[in-house]
């Protein structure tokens, strides 16, 4: 649990922290699409080039960022794995039936492995450099639209933001309750699974008490402090578009131009 | 049987996702004695709780070692060292009630016993004497932990530690969020079976005036370092050491202080509780 | 006369969870403008409750609460909410934002005030607390009474005529208790603030301009401090009154008469 490093935030000062949230989530997720335009060597060097730069302006270390993909190397492997044995075409090396290891399989591979950790990259540098609670204040900005479908943006947008408030409160409570019961005797990870399931319990029941209590506790203070939901209510949080940001957008633009420029027209491979 | 506690220049952090911790615990060696009543202040952040959570491994020490009676434990044997130290150190954590779960609350006083072997039979039958032990009555056994008062809780949930046997029992201010009358039971009843079955007792607190009504000895932490060790008395006669390391007086001994700088009179010894202020008040001839 | 800031008029509450029962029985008593009023009483005599019936968490079964000269009911209980506010015992649970500062706008963003306006609200509720330094600080990694001061902060940006305290101090240390207590009375002269805090620290209730003795839901005193630790023996006592009683029993010549800390020391260099 303390290993994931996806939706950590990073406290720091780089260029890449000081952009409008608003913009790192459409960039973000124009990545993703942008990624599909590549399809030879050098479209992919490019985006890994591209991709290298944002980890290396982020200023956290490249360390921290292959240990943000290591829990999900084995599903990454896996897909990679089925890539390269179920892809024919090119110079075949190996034929076992219906599994085949071909030239055109191991490239596939390769590409398809870049994707995945492009990806997990990409998504890496902006949470770990976006505070979590200024990208709620852009997604809730960015489904500002959905309120005409008599959607509660709003709500939902606080929700996530008290959820994100306690989130690290239910870690440090659940690290107390994992104390609490060692001292107690129990080996957590020992024994057979049906033993294993029965520890949880111990866990779980005060945690789920404890978080109903705290609940209870936080919905009483909204109360007081006169929070009513469907009240309109004024906003203390503020987002600031500047240059910066716009230029962040066009450089997106840029690296799409870039790559079609650059990407093999019709078919993959010649 | 009691036991005495050894460190040997341990030192400790903790480690959370990819960010480890600056040293919370500093090249510490320190001997705690066999069947004494140590208390341990400083100022939050200090490493306090740190300290309680090497004696029985929830913190492992990345240098030094740990000796707790009998067992050693490094940062190398952990796994044999930790289970061992686990059945002789009993730990009871700040609103110690927040860990209860079972259905009922024998069964939640015999998970201790029964997670290093006791048989149920056994078990139950320490579940109905430790109950007693905490001043509640064993009808409560039968009923959920979560029927019961915020007080009545914090007693079982301390019978579930008391029902472990301890021989070395740590507490992390075990008296916390309670009015001053349930603080004066908790702290009385700790006491008491300290006395009663010789244990080694290390005590984390705020408050100076249990440090100096209940504790043989007091250890002052300071940025994940020991900074004093000794009796109550020798700690809280340097008055500003005391301000200096960001602690406060006893009641008892903030007023005396006052009373000798405004009369300009210096009572016969250093007052730590009421009853020890008004005897020296009426021994110099003031009240 | 001028109408008392807080009235309480023969109300009763019938609560009963199970067998943990807390009621309000014929409770009638008024706080005046600037008064601290200090509430003690032993658990289950009413003191929570009463908390919650004063700021509306909780309706009264019969009778009536009026907050400066306004009626508390259903209807006006949501304007009421900037005349009274509450502080809980575990600060953890009362915050929502998540930076110091988010969190003293959420009862200005409830009430749909325009930003400019919210904006120098924080920053003067900040300032009187001492906390504008910590504005951008997430508040659950605050010290226990930085955490206290940041709650009253965000109960001051509403421009309160009412704090009540519920066990407010429970959680900090000696040391803190203390320096929140003093940085309250300031507080309190300065913004002529009404303060009902209900507690079980006599230290503090002895600081109180009248203490009020709560006793199955009912008032069983309500005097000066001074007055009733000399009637009332059951109750704990501040330390001097302590030491006072204990050098009676030594035989000392000390006055039979309640003391302040300046009183006992006036006597003891005599």
């Amino acid at each position: 649990m303390n290993k994931l490093i996806l939706g950590r935030y990073f406290p720091g000062d780089s260029l890449l922290h000081c952009i409008d949230p608003r913009a790192k989530l459409i960039a973000g997720i124009s990545f993703i699409f942008i990624l599909f335009i590549a399809n030879n060597w050098l479209t992919y060097l490019v985006l890994w080039l591209f991709t290298f730069t944002m980890m290396k302006i982020s200023g956290v270390s490249l360390r921290i960022y292959i240990r943000g993909v290591r829990p999900l190397i084995w599903l990454i492997l896996f897909t990679v794995l089925l890539q390269v044995m179920f892809t024919a075409g090119g110079e075949i090396y190996i034929d076992w039936g219906p599994i085949t290891i071909s030239s055109f399989g191991l490239i596939n591979g390769v590409y398809i492995f870049s994707r995945f950790a492009m990806i997990i990259f990409v998504s890496t540098v902006i949470t770990l450099t976006t505070k979590p609670i200024d990208l709620t204040d852009a997604i809730n900005y960015l489904l500002q639209p959905l309120k005409r479908l008599k959607l509660p943006v709003d709500e939902i947008s606080l929700m996530l933001s008290v959820a994100l408030r306690f989130i690290p409160i239910i870690l440090d409570e659940t690290q107390k309750v994992l104390d609490a019961q060692r001292a107690r005797g129990i080996v957590f990870g020992e024994g057979s699974l049906l033993q294993q399931m029965k520890k949880i319990v111990p866990m779980f029941v005060p945690l789920f008490v404890s978080s109903l209590v705290r609940a209870e506790d936080m919905a009483n203070a909204m109360e007081v402090r006169g929070y009513q939901s469907n009240q309109p209510r004024s906003s203390f949080r503020r987002l600031h578009w500047r240059k910066g940001d716009t230029f962040t957008l066009f450089a997106m633009v840029l690296l799409s131009v870039i790559l079609i420029v650059l990407r093999t027209e019709g078919h993959h491979f010649h | 049987m009691a036991m005495q506690i050894n460190l040997q220049e341990v030192t400790a952090d903790y480690q959370a996702g990819p960010i480890r911790s600056p040293e919370i615990l500093k090249s510490i060696s320190t001997t705690i004695k066999s069947g004494s009543f140590t208390a341990v202040v400083g100022q939050t952040g200090s490493g306090k709780s740190s300290l309680l959570k090497l004696m029985n491994g929830l913190l492992l020490p990345k240098k030094g070692e740990v000796a707790v009676g009998e067992v050693t434990i490094t940062l190398e044997n952990a796994k044999q060292s930790v289970k061992e130290a686990r059945r002789k150190v009993g730990m009871v954590f700040q609103f110690p009630e927040s860990q209860l779960f079972a259905e009922t609350v024998e069964k939640d006083i015999m998970f201790g016993p029964m997670n290093f072997g006791v048989p149920e039979a056994e078990a139950k039958e320490i579940a109905l004497e430790v109950i007693g032990r905490v001043g509640l009555d064993a009808s409560i056994l039968s009923k959920s932990p979560f029927s019961l008062s915020g007080g009545q809780k914090r007693y079982v949930a301390m019978a579930g530690i008391l029902a472990m046997r301890p021989d070395i029992l740590v507490l992390d201010e075990p008296d916390a969020g309670l009015d001053p009358k349930g603080k004066k039971e908790v702290m009385d009843l700790i006491h008491a079976w300290h006395k009663e079955r010789g244990l080694t007792t290390l005590l984390v607190t705020h408050d100076m005036d249990d440090a100096a009504y209940y504790a043989d000895e007091v250890v002052v932490m300071e940025e994940g370092r020991i900074v004093f060790q000794g009796e109550p008395e020798q700690l809280f006669a340097d008055v500003s050491a005391v301000h200096q390391w960001g602690l406060e007086l006893p009641q008892a001994r903030k007023l005396q202080v006052k009373l000798e700088q405004e009369a300009g009179v210096t009572l016969p010894q250093v007052c730590l509780t009421l009853d020890q202020l008004a005897d020296a008040l009426v021994e110099a001839g003031l009240a | 006369m001028s109408t008392p800031c807080v009235n309480v008029e023969n109300v009763f509450f019938h609560y009963n969870l199970q067998k943990q029962e807390e009621t309000i029985a014929d409770l009638s008593f008024t706080a005046e403008r600037g008064e601290w009023l200090a509430v003690v009483g032993h658990n289950g005599s009413g003191k929570s409750t009463l908390a919650s019936l004063l700021v509306g968490l909780r309706a009264p079964s019969s009778g009536s609460i009026y907050i400066n000269g306004i009626e508390l009911t259903e209807e006006s209980k949501w304007e009421l909410r900037s005349h009274i506010g509450l502080v809980f015992q575990n600060p953890e649970n009362q915050f929502i934002g998540t930076t110091v500062k988010d969190d003293v706008a959420f009862a200005l963003e409830n009430q749909n005030m325009p930003y400019h306006e919210m904006k120098q609200r924080v920053n003067r509720a900040l300032e009187m607390v001492g906390m504008s330094r910590y504005a951008d600080h997430d508040p659950s990694r605050l010290s226990g009474g930085q955490k206290q001061r940041v709650a009253i902060a965000g109960l001051l940006a509403l421009q309160p005529a009412i704090i009540v305290l519920d066990e407010a101090m429970v959680m900090l240390d000696p040391k803190s208790r203390q320096e929140f207590m003093h940085f309250l009375h300031d507080l309190r002269k300065q913004q002529q603030l009404t303060i009902i805090s209900i507690t079980h620290d006599m230290n503090e209730a002895e600081a109180a301009d009248r203490m009020l003795v709560l006793q199955k839901g009912s008032v069983k005193e309500i005097d000066r401090p001074a007055q009733i630790f000399q009637r009332e023996d059951w109750l704990d006592v501040p330390f001097i009154e302590a030491l006072r009683r204990k050098l009676k029993e030594r035989g000392s010549a000390v006055p039979d008469q309640y003391m302040t800390e300046q009183e006992m020391m006036r006597w003891l260099c005599r």
